[in-house]
């Protein structure tokens, strides 16, 4: 029985130490492989604004490295795979004491294999479409981190699976009902929390005895208190870092800079698309302006000007179809009043929502059908505006007069 | 040693239970239609009724399911497990039988007084101040019951269950007095003592907490006795239990703040709050830790025994949540989630997860050994775990989500800098992701009948153990402590020592946040054009608490891009100064309306609050139209203005005579302009008047004015 023990030792022990060299190489093999893709990526994303255009690394380019290159570690994990199994198989064939049950098992994890590697060879078709699309919103993202997370999975399994045919487990003598088996995770998991074998654990007895509750006297898991440690050192360094060295963006610095971030940014693109129409050089669009124009009107405008745009007897924004206009008619007038609204008579501003462009093309739509009256239009509100008449704003306002002054001139 | 012969008593944890299983259904079930009804507005039966819209029943579901559900379930282990544990029956029948009887008549008056519409506004502390003075009592009744049997035990030293226990009834204590600190206007009417940010501060000092040591540390405490007791296994280590115990109570108290990141609190508020978040991960594992270490040697029985499965999970899922909890709280990661289904996913896991799944597994244990019996079907429980996991799944991803599409749609802008969605763009994306949540919470709720049917059947099968007798020797007076004790084993033999210990390292972190927001004046700048509201506008407000609108909206724009462009400037700390109570919501299933005064006209209110969907086409709001109808309450205007300066706003002197007249005016103003401008025939007395007076003021004290030409 001694002899036996100390046997079993050994070869758990020597187990264990090629496992682990095992896990090792793999791992090292995996890293090394991952490495150049780590470099690479971050390499690609620090200077990622300054790309040329057209060289657009999205999160689906990398992912898809990922997955192919991921296939590599699959394919010779699940050869070691294979192979060992046959191995096993044919010392199976000769040992007289082996049962039906694990062979067949055996070949039905093949027959699985074959299968993985059918598929796996598929994999690099899927990711055809990728488009720079947004994340979550795109289905190849998820496809393709679904991939990824499959392919790690079998390249534990088979890893997992070749161990154990290489070295097939000692049957140990049942010494408890706690026996577990041993994997590297477990080796891993009783390290890392430096547990004491159950068996041991009348040496950890407090003695104390609640209602038959007893209470061991384990010591915390060691990564327990680095962890707590570590989490202090960051509560610190967080506060120092934004209240005492002030080397970070508070929320309303960051509100700053993401805004001259933003204005930026849109001064270019403005810039870039010519749109730079504002109230005092709109002019009246085509006919393809005025359909944009209405498709913006149904999606915005119809909640309180009405369908038509003559608004109902009661409603709540004024009728936009008879020759009536609180805040002139004008073509400049109609833009200024969309873009800036008119917040203490309820219409609300605009330029958050609708680009330079679209305001003129609604508000061209909206000029095209000043004077359409259709049935059920809400009474007149304002003052009659002619166009070429000036003064035009009810309002009051100087400089909506000259504008409008102005506009009339742009009409005609 | 002479040995004394006693009896437990197994009634009260039997009423408990049977409370917990009732109002937990019943919480649950309210749970699952305010669920649907975001989905289908129709559900609000608002056309009918005031009583069952979203505003109204969701405060209703929170406190049934935190106070009632959970509340009970705590009672239940604490009047099972206490006396097992000190050896000794509890102190006072009486005080044992008001203190069930009280709480559950408390959790009537709550469910009718919600529904009814009186509420003080501030979220799982909504009850009036009657009902609060009512807790407070019921609570004491409860402490001094559980004083009495720990003072009169046979156990000298108190096992780490009752620590827990201890430091959530001391500081349950301090948060429920603190936080309700209203100033009375009526019976059944009270505003907050507190205004603004202040306000704010302590509501999510007591709400982050209330989570804390009501759905935490007491649950832990059932954990302690229950999950080793049902794995028949030794805790794992002593040691542990003391680490995380005094850390976890300290660390807890402080991070109320990060459930205000980016909102007008004090920039160092917040960062405490999120630094303190962080140092709680690992107490808060510990816990989870010796769990689950605890079952180490008994994982042959977890693959069997529905009871250890219900724990294993229940562990599980707390300790995700706690590990996503201080994840929440970093400011990056918040700008996500804050008013984001992301939160209710969180909330979710811990009380389905966490809270349900620990009640669900100590009630299979622990009616069998109320009756004297085996559970009925093993089968049924195992079912339930089953339904019951699958329950949380289907509940908790589409929150997910949802959550990260409408991060994604809010802060989208277009190349031009427009923002690209509009909020019902938002709206109409999520609404399926809300219809499978619901889906999931209904698969979770019939796990929960499954198991009432399961413990009634076992219930009938045994026969009740009204009383168990038990013997114990009395503790010797003259005990000396053996040299080899560890220091902390004196102050679990002192339970008065630590109770104020307790008290002290709870109290710590809350006068460390309190005190400079309170007093220093720079944390909250004020701003010269910030007016108290006028009489109308006060009673607008009254209303908009009374219909529970923060459920839904918040008023408090964040320092973010996509917020200022959507909203409007984002909120200073000075704008909420006469807010008693404050109103920033904690969730955006409607649009932020801290700047909505003047956006719209008065009578796009009128309409929007009549039928929403005219004005807002594919809203999920319920309509109003009792305040068409109901008239403003101007006989409470006096007491209100009264009670408003008593707490420091400036009205002027015997502002109280005239403040009808000036109420008046403005209504008249209101109702004459929408029927001059829009057609609008109304009554100037009507609330909805009212109302509109006040969503027209807001946020407009220092709305900059985007029209240049003014």
């Amino acid at each position: 029985m001694k002899e036996f023990r100390t046997f079993h030792l050994m070869t758990t022990k020597k187990y264990k130490t090629k496992m682990l060299n095992l896990n090792k190489k793999t791992a090292f093999v995996f890293f090394a492989l991952l490495t150049p893709v780590t470099v690479w990526a971050q390499s690609t994303a620090a200077p990622a604004p300054a790309a040329a255009p057209g060289l657009s690394i999205d999160i689906n380019s990398v992912l898809l490295f990922f997955a192919v290159l991921m296939l590599l570690p699959v394919y010779y994990t699940g050869k070691t795979f294979l192979f060992s199994a046959k191995y096993f198989i044919n010392k199976k064939k000769n040992d007289t004491t082996s049962n039906g049950k694990i062979i067949s098992s055996i070949v039905i994890m093949l027959c699985f294999s074959q299968l993985v590697f059918s598929q796996a060879t598929i994999t690099p078709t899927a990711p055809a479409f990728v488009e720079p699309v947004s994340l979550l919103k795109n289905w190849v993202t998820v496809v393709l981190v679904i991939i990824i997370v499959l392919e790690f999975t079998f390249i534990i399994y088979f890893a997992r699976q070749t161990g154990g045919f290489l070295f097939p487990k000692v049957k140990k003598v049942a010494s408890t009902r706690h026996d577990v088996e041993t994997n590297w995770f477990k080796t891993f998991w009783e390290k890392i929390n430096n547990f004491k074998p159950v068996g041991e654990e009348d040496t950890l007895d407090t003695g104390h005895n609640y209602d038959g509750i007893r209470e061991l006297d384990n010591i915390t898991p060691p990564w327990f208190v680095a962890g707590f440690v570590l989490s202090i050192l960051f509560a610190i360094s967080y506060l120092y870092i934004y209240h005492v060295a002030k080397s970070a963006p508070l929320p309303k610095e960051e509100y700053a800079i993401e805004m001259a971030k933003a204005d930026a940014e849109k001064a270019k693109q403005l810039a870039l698309q010519g749109s730079t129409v504002d109230e005092n050089t709109v002019v009246m669009l085509g006919a393809s302006d005025i359909a944009n124009g209405k498709a913006i009107f149904t999606e915005k405008c119809v909640a309180c000007h009405g369908p038509s745009g003559g608004s109902m007897p009661g409603g709540v924004g004024p009728n936009l179809t008879d020759d009536h206009w609180i805040h002139g008619g004008s073509i400049a007038s109609i833009f200024k009043t969309i873009k800036y609204g008119w917040p203490e008579k309820g219409m609300i501003s605009w330029k958050d929502q609708l680009t330079p462009n679209q305001i003129a093309q609604l508000s061209s739509f909206i000029r095209s059908i000043a004077g359409s009256n259709p049935p059920g239009a809400k009474e007149p509100q304002g003052d009659i505006w002619v166009e070429g008449l000036a003064p035009s704003d009810s309002s009051k306002d100087s400089s909506t007069k000259s504008i409008s002054k102005d506009s009339v001139k742009v009409i005609k | 040693m002479n040995q004394q012969t006693f009896h437990y008593d197994n009634k009260l944890p039997k009423y408990f239970a049977i409370a917990c299983i009732f109002w937990g259904t019943v919480g649950m079930l309210l749970g699952v239609i305010a669920a649907f009804q975001l989905a289908f507005p129709v559900l609000n039966f608002s056309e009918f009724m005031p009583y069952l819209t979203f505003g109204r029943l969701r405060p209703v579901h929170t406190n049934a399911v935190i106070f009632a559900f959970v509340g009970n379930g705590i009672f239940t282990g604490v009047y099972y497990a206490i006396p097992r544990l000190l050896k000794t029956p509890m102190w006072n029948k009486t005080l044992g039988n008001i203190h069930f009887w009280g709480w559950q008549f408390i959790i009537v008056c709550a469910a009718v007084s919600l529904l009814m519409g009186f509420t003080t506004g501030k979220e799982y502390a909504e009850l009036e101040w009657p009902i609060d003075i009512l807790i407070t009592l019921i609570w004491v009744v409860f402490g001094l019951n559980m004083f009495g049997t720990i003072l009169t035990r046979r156990e000298r030293h108190l096992y780490v269950a009752i620590w827990f226990f201890i430091a959530s009834w001391v500081t349950v204590a301090m948060l429920h007095i603190v936080n309700s600190m209203e100033f009375p206007v009526s019976f059944m009417k009270s505003y907050s003592w507190y205004a603004g940010v202040q306000d704010a501060l302590v509501q999510w000092w007591y709400g982050h907490n209330a989570v804390a040591f009501f759905l935490t540390t007491p649950y832990l405490g059932l954990m302690y006795y229950f999950l080793p007791k049902a794995a028949d296994r030794p805790v794992y280590s002593y040691r542990l239990s003391i680490v995380h115990f005094w850390s976890l109570i300290f660390l807890y108290i402080w991070a109320g703040p990060h459930h205000l990141l980016y909102t007008a609190l004090p920039d160092w508020a917040q960062s405490v709050g999120t630094a303190f978040s962080i140092m709680l991960i690992l107490p808060s594992w510990g816990g989870m830790l010796n769990g689950l270490f605890t079952l180490r040697g008994a994982w042959d029985k977890v693959r069997e025994d529905p009871v250890l499965k219900f724990f294993v999970v229940a562990v599980t899922c707390y300790g995700m949540a706690t590990f996503e909890g201080p994840m929440l709280s970093l400011k990056n990661v918040n700008a996500i989630s804050h008013y984001s289904d992301w939160t209710i996913a969180h909330v979710h896991i811990g009380a389905l997860g966490w809270n349900g799944f620990l009640t669900f597994g100590m009630m299979y244990w622990l009616i069998p050994k109320l009756f004297n019996t085996k559970l009925y079907s093993r089968k049924l429980a195992s079912t339930h775990f089953w339904i019951g996991t699958l329950g949380i799944l289907l509940y908790a991803i589409p929150m997910y989500w949802s959550a990260f599409r409408s991060y994604f749609m809010m802060s989208a802008f277009t190349p031009e800098g427009q923002l690209q969605y509009e909020f019902i763009d938002v709206v109409q994306t999520v609404i399926p992701f809300y219809i499978m949540r619901a889906i999931g919470g209904t698969i979770y709720l019939t796990g929960v009948l499954l198991m009432c049917y399961n413990l009634i059947k076992t219930a009938k099968t045994g026969e009740f153990v009204a009383t168990e007798e038990a013997t114990a020797p009395a503790l010797a007076k003259d005990y000396k402590a053996p040299a080899n004790s560890i220091w902390h084993s004196l102050i679990e033999r002192k339970p008065i020592m630590l109770l104020i210990l307790s008290l002290v390292v709870v109290g710590i972190g809350g006068l460390v946040e309190m005190i400079p927001t309170f007093l220093v004046k720079e944390n909250i700048p004020s701003i010269a054009s910030v007016k108290p509201y006028t009489p109308l506008e006060l009673q607008g407000r009254d209303l908009y608490i009374k219909e529970g609108c923060y459920n839904c909206h918040s008023q408090m724009i964040r320092p973010f891009r996509y917020e200022v462009a959507r909203y409007g400037e984002y909120s200073k700390a000075g704008e909420f100064v006469y807010d008693h109570p404050f109103q920033w919501g904690s969730k955006r299933t409607g649009p932020d309306l801290a700047r909505i005064g003047g956006k719209y006209g008065d009578s796009w209110h009128f309409n929007h609050m009549l039928d929403p969907t005219s004005m807002s086409p594919g809203s999920i709001m319920p309509s109003y139209p009792a305040m068409y109808e109901d008239v403003i309450d101007k006989a409470s205007t006096n007491s209100k203005i009264h009670a408003m300066r008593q707490m420091g706003v400036p009205y002027p002197a015997n502002y109280e005579a005239i403040a009808n007249q000036d109420l008046e005016k403005q209504a008249n103003g209101i109702a004459s302009k929408l029927l001059i401008e829009n057609k609008i025939k109304i009554s100037s007395d009507k609330e909805i008047i009212a109302l509109i007076a006040y969503l027209q003021r807001i946020g407009t004290d220092i709305k900059l004015q985007p029209n240049p030409s003014k």
